[in-house]
């Protein structure tokens, strides 16, 4: 297991330093567009876009002022009980 | 070959590291640029997460691959969930990173850049970054448990409650540190104070937007805030300047004290969800803008530190905070080195995130390396600024006097130019009417940050506005750690008193809420109001008082882990933990005795109490503050007395199990084969 991530991770280094046969800029275009990909489920995690997305999924609504209503209500207390750092 | 590559790659970074610690370490009598500091820190960091982590990960927490997280077999899609590694490492850096690491280098910077700089470096990776990724790790084998719970049934019932205790100190002296932090920055500055307030009917605007206009769209409300923020800023320095406006702005130290804590109040015990959750949703925009935004200042502008590497301070006389090196140096840089603190956050949401065992070395090893850069950029901001600037700023005024001549003339009989004049134009140029004894460290800081950015972009004109995003970005997110921190002490009171009597343990029972909310307040409301009133500025008492406390909870968390670490039948490997713990309990057993026993009395309370006692003429005053300094004495006697209990219980534990007399059994969730490796395989 461990020698088929390093591999993979190794293959996807390469793709990105070399890129796909005669054009490099592609793999570097493929990098940046991943990175960005993960930077915006960052942002929508800490400002919980994502968690507001599970619960209209989990309960099956779809996108309102009740809706968030009741995703604050359910979702106050867990984050009230979360400590932040000094 | 790529092994080659490798060690080529490892020995230069090793080479590199080496010259820039040997340059910041042995270079005297000339000011060195800050990329020597940058430079050092990538290669300390390098080396530390490359081959220090790794050797923790595979010879002594052996991180299995194949073994389910909670995240994947609790997922509830709440609290549970299964994220992306690198989502998780931003969630984390977010939770941990809070004023600690920008204040304490700041204020440790009184004895030059070269302690704090070297503390800050090793301390995080063989001391902080090991107890983050440890307990996180421990954490996710234990289904996501707190370290309190993790305390209670690795070392015994004791051990559980003294962290409990550690806990709710910390939160309190905390929170009192951080009001006190806002108090001193905002005191005697319409500017600040408008921007300040201003955020409350930008954040009741924002949370309009989100429940009514465009529900759960957090992100473009937040960007949206963030522009009124500033231009809140901007329409600050016209406040600033109309007399008759200002005067509204213009609120003192006890008076801003007084509305702080009741702030803290509603906070806690009203429901006021509309101003609160979207503050701390700007709070984390600004957060992460700014400190991505001073490191570009920093390397952009690539400036020289004007403070030497060791100041005369060194022999304990410091004016910001009395005190030698050892111990202070290292309780005052907590949040940056090693902070007890990150052990909740590493047991708490985190664990629950993690997808992959293998994970945990990247969000808690890594993420402290973050925030350890974060403490290595304040260190810079604190020292590009002028010595004699520094401590004018820094110093109380119960040291250098009030009048400036006279505090000017102190600091220059220091050795440190400074002219009455110079610190009027500065503050004049940052819009404010003065910047003298403006303890606790965020001026100071805001000024070095304002100085980075004003030189980056928008030189000498934009300075004022620089600062004063510097002291709304501190303020903001400052009051945010206060109103999280409130209402995570009021459920712990509850949840405490609960197993008393039952009813108060009912966290909707509003009569059990309004009166724990007022014994949490009133408990960081009373060592908040200590240091308003403390002529030395509060800090001097109160930060050493924090460092204790948060250092005391990672005495905690290393005793656990050093526990867990034996029964995995690991003693091997046990000095990973070990040796910063026995570090830790030498810093923070020496710091508690010179802080209550010394004889001098700007180190120890005692001393402080019976010269205020000797003094001709008694007065109300005087008897608080003994009886402050009393108080001060006492509880960190009670958390040493505290921690010393864990220690001793932690040790005969380890006696009996390394001698055979007790099994060695970890308490594990049972092993559960993961099926993201099948999805990844198929």
């Amino acid at each position: 297991m461990r020698n088929q991530e390093t591999v993979s991770s190794t293959q996807a280094t390469a793709r990105v330093w070399c890129g796909v046969a005669g054009r490099p800029y592609l793999g570097i275009l493929t990098w940046l567009s991943q990175a960005a990909a993960v930077l915006a489920s960052l942002l929508r995690e800490l400002f919980d876009e994502s968690a507001y997305s599970r619960f209209l999924e989990r309960n099956r609504m779809s996108s309102s002022t009740s809706a968030y209503a009741a995703f604050r209500k359910e979702s106050e207390r867990l984050k009230a009980q979360r400590p932040k750092c000094c | 070959m790529k092994t080659v590559l490798r060690i080529v790659v490892g020995a230069s970074v090793a080479i590199l590291a080496a010259l820039a610690l040997g340059k910041i370490a042995l270079d005297r009598g000339e000011q060195i640029n800050a990329m020597w500091l940058l430079l050092a820190a990538f290669g300390v960091y390098f080396l530390g997460y490359r081959f220090y982590s790794k050797f923790i990960a595979a010879k002594l927490l052996v991180l299995d691959v194949q073994r389910a997280t909670p995240a994947e077999r609790l997922d509830n899609g709440r609290d549970f969930v299964p994220t992306n590694k690198w989502v998780v490492f931003g969630h984390h850096f977010a939770a941990i990173a809070g004023p600690g690491p920008l204040v304490g280098p700041v204020l440790a910077a009184q004895f030059g850049y070269l302690p704090g700089t070297i503390w800050i470096l090793l301390g995080a990776i063989f001391g902080g970054c090991v107890q983050d990724f440890l307990i996180l790790l421990f954490s996710v084998r234990r289904d996501g448990k707190s370290l309190t719970e993790m305390a209670r049934e690795e070392v015994g019932r004791l051990g559980g409650f003294v962290a409990y205790l550690a806990i709710i100190s910390i939160i309190v002296i905390l929170l009192a540190v951080c009001a006190l932090i806002v108090v001193n920055a905002l005191k005697a500055s319409p500017w600040g104070v408008f921007t300040i307030a201003m955020t409350v009917p930008i954040a009741l605007f924002m949370g309009f937007y989100l429940r009514r206009l465009r529900p759960g769209k957090v992100l473009e409300s937040s960007a949206i805030g963030f522009l009124m923020v500033l231009l809140a800023i901007w329409v600050g320095q016209w406040v600033s300047r109309n007399p008759v406006v200002s005067s509204w702005f213009r609120w003192s130290g006890p008076a801003l004290a007084l509305v702080i804590i009741v702030y803290g109040f509603a906070a806690s015990a009203l429901p006021v969800w509309l101003l609160l959750a979207p503050r701390d949703y700007l709070s984390t925009f600004v957060k992460l803008g700014t400190i991505g935004m001073l490191a570009l200042g920093i390397v952009a502008l690539r400036p020289t530190l004007h403070m030497p590497a060791l100041t005369r301070f060194v022999d304990g006389s410091g004016p910001i905070f009395a005190g030698k090196i050892f111990p202070f140096a290292f309780i005052t840089i907590a949040c940056g080195a090693i902070s007890g603190f990150h052990s909740l956050i590493a047991s708490g949401t985190t664990p629950k995130m993690i997808r992959r065992e293998p994970e945990t070395r990247m969000v808690g090893y890594g993420a402290m390396i973050a925030e350890s850069m974060v403490a290595v950029m304040a260190m810079i901001a604190a020292c590009v600024l002028q010595p004699g600037v520094y401590f004018a700023i820094n110093s109380p005024a119960g040291i250098v006097g009030k009048a400036p001549e006279a505090a000017a003339a102190t600091i220059r009989n220091w050795g440190f130019p400074v002219t009455a004049e110079g610190m009027h134009t500065l503050a004049q140029s940052v819009g404010e009417e003065t910047l003298y004894n403006r303890t606790g460290g965020a001026p100071a800081f805001a000024v070095g940050m304002a100085h980075i950015f004003s030189s980056s972009l928008g030189g000498q004109t934009l300075m004022a506005i620089w600062y004063h995003f510097a002291i709304m970005f501190e303020a903001l997110f400052i009051l945010t750690v206060l109103d999280a921190g409130t209402r995570v002490g009021r459920f712990m009171i509850q949840d405490a008193l609960g197993h008393v009597w039952k009813p108060i343990g009912r966290t909707s029972w509003y009569p059990s809420i309004l009166a724990t909310s007022v014994l949490i307040v009133a408990a960081w409301g009373y060592f908040l109001w200590q240091g308003v009133k403390d002529p030395l500025g509060g800090i001097n008492s109160l930060w050493p008082l924090f460092g204790i406390a948060n250092q005391l909870l990672a005495t905690v968390a290393l005793c656990v882990a050093t526990t867990i670490v034996i029964k995995m039948g690991k003693q091997r490997f046990m000095a990973v933990t070990l040796v910063p713990l026995l570090w830790l309990v030498g810093v923070t057993f020496t710091a508690s005795w010179h802080k209550i026993f010394d004889p001098n009395p700007r180190v120890g309370f005692l001393a402080h109490a019976r010269q205020l006692g000797l003094s001709a003429v008694p007065s109300l005053d005087a008897s608080r503050m003994i009886l402050n300094d009393r108080l001060d004495a006492v509880v960190t006697g009670l958390l040493i007395f505290l921690v010393a209990l864990v220690l001793v219980e932690s040790a005969l534990l380890w006696g009996r199990v390394l001698s055979g007399r007790q099994a060695a059994a970890v308490k594990e969730s049972p092993f559960v084969m993961t099926r993201f490796a099948a999805e990844e395989q198929g």
